[in-house]
């Protein structure tokens, strides 16, 4: 395993029961760590208080990349825990840039911003999430965590073709990628992590790899794990796909 | 617009239409699991399903107010006082007053031992009039209740252990102690002092109807400072 990816949040209390355990780890591999709370698609002043106890953590872990969301997670104070769809208007753009320049700026570090599987959309979006997800990186000079099952999710969901997605992202800017298994819940399809990678999303991830090269990939599993000899199958399937992308760029 | 349109996303969200189900059952569930990991004996107390109940209500009534739900959760005990569902259960807001205690001192970093050669070399004088702050990790507690067996009987593996309601109050010192987050049984007038310092009160003030000798006043500090209940003294 190459490195560890930490859920920030779970992490930043000043006597973080774990804090031992993750600069054990740190010492052995990278650690990226991969945030939810920052809330970079919404109204509310940035959590300065957040930012600070995140960047206290960064500072401890050293890690080789920071992420977070193209979504909102508070309004007016309340704080919803959920990846919550920002409506896809050109004057969003500015907004959202601006948010995840200056939580970057707060950080010291740039900031990844993931792709979220979407339920529902805005009938207001102006703009492809795609090009709202380019077009916010470009302006706010940051990188792209793609996740893959997110893409694929969502055009299930929302009814594009997820190529269109994967295809119009521009590739120096992916710098990580994420990849998870969903399930069926009536008829929408949900990014539950509790399900092995589907088929077609093997074969986006494949597609993205062609495109972009070989990029640090997660495999995400967090309900109905299954024996690790499974997970390891899976892992080492996606290891194969990085390795063919890389014996071809080569 | 986009303010807008946010808030008009979460009438809908909280409304209860059907689009957006997906997302209501993402922010109910993260709220309640939070709830869970924190109270485990609270949980095992009153079984998943009532729990859950318990759960819903407070997160309607208390929102979460920081990005980290480890922040979550503090009112859960001033809740459960007053929920009418569980009112057969009168030590249950203890318990979990108690339980967020600890989470809160599993979170915290240990403190320092105070400086005994320094606060020994004070004048008598001096010394009632300093000032003894808790530790960021230390919370107190008074329960009509033996909340502390409660607990212990709630912990998986205790098996069907019984705790008589009628064993009486206890006074408990939570706190992140060396050997990492515990509570610790005071007595009712060791606990009046302590409460006094956790107020901010001089010692002599805080001490000042604790019965016992000085000697005794000087244990409760020694035995404070040593499992780490206090920030220091000035």
């Amino acid at each position: 395993m190459p490195f560890l990816e930490v859920l920030a949040e779970n992490h930043v209390q000043p006597g973080d029961p774990a804090r031992e355990t993750l600069l054990r780890l740190r010492a052995d591999r990278p650690i990226t760590l991969h945030s939810v709370g920052m809330s970079l698609g919404g109204t509310d002043p940035l959590d300065r208080q957040h930012l600070a106890r995140l960047r206290a953590l960064a500072e401890r872990l050293e890690p080789a990349a920071v992420s977070d969301h193209l979504a909102w997670s508070s309004l007016d104070g309340r704080q919803l825990h959920d990846l919550l769809p920002v409506p896809f208007l050109e004057e969003a753009v500015a907004h959202v840039a601006d948010r995840v320049a200056r939580a970057q700026d707060a950080l010291g570090r740039r900031i990844a911003l993931e792709n979220v599987s979407g339920y529902a959309r805005f009938a207001e979006s102006e703009l492809a999430e795609w090009e709202f997800l380019a077009a916010v990186a470009e302006r706010a000079d940051c990188e792209i965590l793609l996740d893959v099952n997110n893409v694929f999710v969502s055009a299930a969901n929302l009814g594009f073709a997820p190529e269109s997605y994967v295809d119009a992202l521009p590739a120096r800017r992916i710098a990580q990628l994420h990849i998870a298994g969903h399930e069926k819940h009536g008829d929408a399809l949900v990014d539950t992590h509790g399900a092995a990678v589907a088929e077609p999303v093997w074969a986006l991830f494949e597609r993205v790899l062609a495109r972009v090269g070989p990029r640090p990939t997660v495999l995400e599993r967090d309900r109905a794990i299954p024996p690790l000899a499974l997970l390891l199958d899976e892992a080492r399937k996606a290891d194969a796909v990085l390795a063919r992308c890389t014996r071809d760029a080569g | 617009m986009l303010a807008e349109l946010q808030r008009e996303f979460a009438r809908e969200l909280f409304g209860g239409g059907e689009r957006l189900a997906i997302h209501r059952r993402n922010v109910a569930a993260a709220h309640a699991d939070a709830l869970a990991a924190i109270h485990p004996a609270c949980l095992s107390l009153v079984g998943e399903e009532f729990f859950a109940h318990c759960a819903r209500r407070f997160a309607r009534e208390v929102p979460s107010r920081s990005p980290d739900l480890n922040d979550y959760g503090a009112e859960l005990g001033g809740f459960l006082a007053r929920f009418e569902p569980a009112r057969a259960l009168p030590y249950l807001a203890d318990v979990a007053r108690l339980e967020w205690l600890l989470h809160r001192a599993r979170h915290s970093l240990v403190s320092e031992a105070i400086d005994a050669a320094r606060l020994a070399a004070l004048e008598p004088e001096r010394r009632a009039e300093l000032r003894f702050p808790l530790a960021p990790g230390t919370g107190l507690l008074a329960s009509p209740y033996p909340v502390d067996r409660i607990h212990a009987a709630s912990q998986p593996g205790a098996g069907d252990a019984r705790v008589d309601l009628d064993d009486g109050a206890a006074c408990l010192v939570v706190a992140r102690e060396p050997g990492g987050a515990a509570f610790a049984r005071v007595a009712p007038a060791e606990f009046g002092v302590l409460a006094g310092l956790a107020r901010g009160e001089p010692l002599a003030h805080a001490a000042a109807e604790f019965p016992d000798s000085a000697d005794a006043l000087a244990q409760l500090l020694a035995r404070a400072s040593a499992r780490r209940w206090l920030a220091g003294f000035a």
